[in-house]
């Protein structure tokens, strides 16, 4: 470090690619599966054709914005920092949150890595702490190289206790 | 058959040699009544309530056998830090419970229990809402070792009902008096109330007040055609029309009735819960002092907290508490062992923590002293530098809920058009409520605790020091982005949810103050001891 106070940083650009093609298989397992319920009910209700299409449609939006846009927003909205006091995470679209976690209160870190995040080189850190709203405090989309630094950042000094998973693979 | 005159530490325990007499004799009564008394009340004959009584006799033989049984298979010791219960007869159950993670040991003492000196000693640790272990019944005296060795207590002998002597300070007590007064705030009898004029409803109590099936039976009689049968009907009319008067008068008693004894009832549960309520500490006052409590009519409880367990405390008041000058004071506690470090260690205490009363009813006056031996941090609330939330919070409480009542008042207005004359008193009102919400609510950030107040007729004031703060978190709301406002939420140990929510905050004044919060906390270790 230069002395300056480190500054926010965003997620990793490799995390939108994979929220995309997260999003995107949802989005055509959903597809799939409107399509199939579609032709059900035109089949078995009396509801006009134009009706049931119109409805197949409206779900096939709220998935697209659910699997897609929405986490691709929320995406592109969160930041993180990690200075002397602790660890700081900014995030939300509509309702926003600044996290603080201060160092000494650290009980225990994590860092896992699902098989989507696998093929992108990300991480997962999971901070803890004993309080129970907050007890799991989660940064999804940084780079596995970069969750391990933090972890070993953040569990170096200060009285938390030293973590005792190490990467593992299991899904977050 | 050890018992507590056996000097080896490390020799296995068993419980009272007559715990088995002593747990089975509630169920076997009750179960003796269960079988006989509705036998009796219906068929009202000896000889099959004798027969019954012969058939009860073997099983309650058999239950007391069983409890006998049980109780010789339970076992428990100190060993290697750690206190290890053995149970079960057909499966074998050993429970080690490391020393470090028993926050509190609680006895429970049933009448019978009192006068024999021994309870049931229940051992929670950071692990949930159910105690580790369980054991029907000790003595008390085997407690107090137990508790010595656990590390609990100082050494302080414990009587189960004198009160203490003055060595150990005395912080509260609740005589007769005020245990009156805590029935008449607390409504704790109502949902029984309740229950019970439903049942009155359902035996036809109420149809009494069904005026219309009267009149219209009487209407009949009216149209008849003679004159003086006509006369005499009338006035058998109304001479039934007199009833309804009456009648509505007695359920006007009968509701008047159901008031008062839902306030003896709730009198009646104070007393069941709280009797002789009694708080006291050793004297010195340092911090990690146990504050220890004792209360219960029939089944007493007694229970030690160490100070540095406590993560928030909060003095409520209302309307029928403020009259009498009292305050009620709430503590949320939770403990445990910081030396697991893996996550399922972790999870067990996170899962941790219970909600306490420190006092149930305590004189205004005297909420200061008590504020400051269960916190000794905490600052007197009258010098505390209090920050009022945003005033724009006026304006936006007022908007919204106007906007609500006005639309609502226009929907009806077009059944009922004199809805229309009802808007401006509700907002005259949603003004002076937004008014009283904003000027109720004020924070400081003293030099090692924060407070927060609020409430109008329900007041609060929520303190929580800076080493027990978990995170602080700042979250803004759509509309919250749209004034520049925003809330902070301070989280500590526990499973009694956010130690504090301060909404309606400056934006800036709200970073600030959890960027405070934060750098407090951080320069203070959290431990549970």
């Amino acid at each position: 470090m230069n002395g300056t106070e480190p500054s926010f940083k965003p997620l990793h650009p490799q995390a939108r690619q994979a929220t995309v093609a997260a999003g995107v298989v949802s989005c055509a397992v959903a597809a799939v599966a409107l399509w199939l319920a579609a032709g059900a009910a035109a089949y078995a209700l009396p509801l006009p054709g134009r009706l049931v299409a119109g409805i197949a449609v409206a779900a096939g939006l709220a998935v697209l914005a659910g699997a897609l846009v929405q986490p691709l927003l929320n995406h592109s909205r969160t930041s993180y920092r990690v200075d002397e006091d602790g660890l700081q995470i900014r995030r939300g679209v509509l309702w926003r949150s600044h996290v603080f976690v201060p160092r000494s209160r650290i009980q225990h870190t994590d860092v896992a890595q699902g098989p989507m995040q696998r093929m992108f080189d990300l991480g997962t850190l999971m901070v803890f702490t004993a309080g129970s709203k907050h007890s799991r405090t989660r940064l999804r989309g940084i780079l596995l190289k970069e969750a391990r630094r933090l972890r070993d950042d953040l569990t170096d000094r200060g009285d938390g206790g030293g973590d005792g998973a190490t990467d593992d693979p299991a899904a977050p | 058959m050890i018992g507590p005159s056996n000097p080896a530490q490390d020799a296995w325990r068993r419980l009272y040699p007559y715990s088995w007499l002593v747990t089975s004799i509630g169920p076997t009564c009750f179960l003796a009544i269960a079988l006989t008394v509705p036998a009796l009340v219906v068929d009202g004959e000896p000889g099959s309530t004798m027969g019954r009584l012969m058939a009860f006799v073997p099983i309650a033989l058999g239950g007391l056998g069983v409890g006998y049984v049980v109780q010789r298979h339970y076992e428990y010791r100190i060993a290697d830090g750690e206190l290890v219960v053995r149970q079960g007869i057909l499966k074998r159950e050993e429970r080690r419970i490391p020393l470090g993670r028993i926050h509190e040991m609680d006895v429970a003492q049933g009448p019978l229990q009192r006068l024999l000196g021994v309870g049931v000693l229940r051992v929670q640790t950071a692990g949930g809402a159910e105690p580790e272990a369980v054991m029907r019944v000790v003595e008390l005296s085997e407690v107090e070792r137990l508790r010595r060795q656990v590390g609990l207590d100082e050494g302080a002998p414990e009587a189960s009902d004198a009160p203490s002597e003055a060595e150990e300070g005395v912080l509260l007590r609740m005589p007769g008096p005020e245990i009156v007064r805590l029935g008449l705030i607390r409504n704790q009898a109502w949902g029984l109330v309740g229950a019970v004029a439903v049942l009155l409803s359902q035996m036809g109590l109420f149809d009494l007040l069904n005026v219309e099936e009267m009149v219209e039976e009487a209407v009949p009689a009216v149209s008849d055609a003679d004159p003086q049968q006509a006369i005499a009907s009338m006035s058998a009319m109304a001479a039934e029309r007199l009833e309804p008067a009456l009648v509505i008068s007695l359920a006007g008693a009968g509701l008047a009735g159901l008031v008062l004894l839902a306030v003896a009832l709730s009198v009646l549960l104070s007393f069941l819960r709280f009797q002789g309520f009694e708080l006291t500490a050793p004297a010195g006052g340092r911090a990690g002092t146990r504050l220890r409590a004792r209360f219960g009519l029939l089944v007493r409880i007694a229970q030690a907290t160490p100070t540095s367990r406590i993560q928030r405390l909060c003095v409520t008041d209302g309307l029928r508490s403020r009259l009498m000058s009292r305050r009620m004071i709430r503590m949320d506690t939770a403990g445990g062992e910081d030396g697991a470090k893996g996550t399922e260690g972790f999870a067990a205490i996170i899962a941790s923590g219970s909600r306490h009363w420190l006092a149930p009813l305590i004189p205004a006056a005297r909420v200061d002293g008590l504020l400051r031996r269960a916190m000794p941090e905490c600052p007197r609330p009258e010098d505390a530098r209090w920050q009022p939330i945003d005033p724009r919070a006026r304006g936006r409480r007022l908007r919204l809920r106007a906007a609500v009542v006005v639309t609502g008042l226009a929907v009806v207005s077009v059944l009922v058009p004199w809805a229309l004359a009802a808007v401006l008193p509700a907002l005259g009102v949603l003004y002076w409520q937004a008014h009283r919400f904003t000027a109720s609510r004020a924070w400081a950030a003293e030099a090692d605790v924060l407070l927060w107040r609020r409430g109008w007729w329900r007041r609060e004031l929520i303190l929580i020091p800076y080493s027990r703060i978990q995170s602080a978190t700042v979250d803004q709301s759509p509309l919250d982005r749209r004034h520049a406002m925003a809330s902070v939420r301070v989280d500590v140990a526990g499973t009694s949810g956010i130690g504090a929510r301060i909404p309606y905050l400056d934006v800036s004044a709200a970073r600030g103050l959890a960027a405070r919060l934060n750098r407090e906390a951080s320069l203070r270790a959290f431990d549970w001891d």
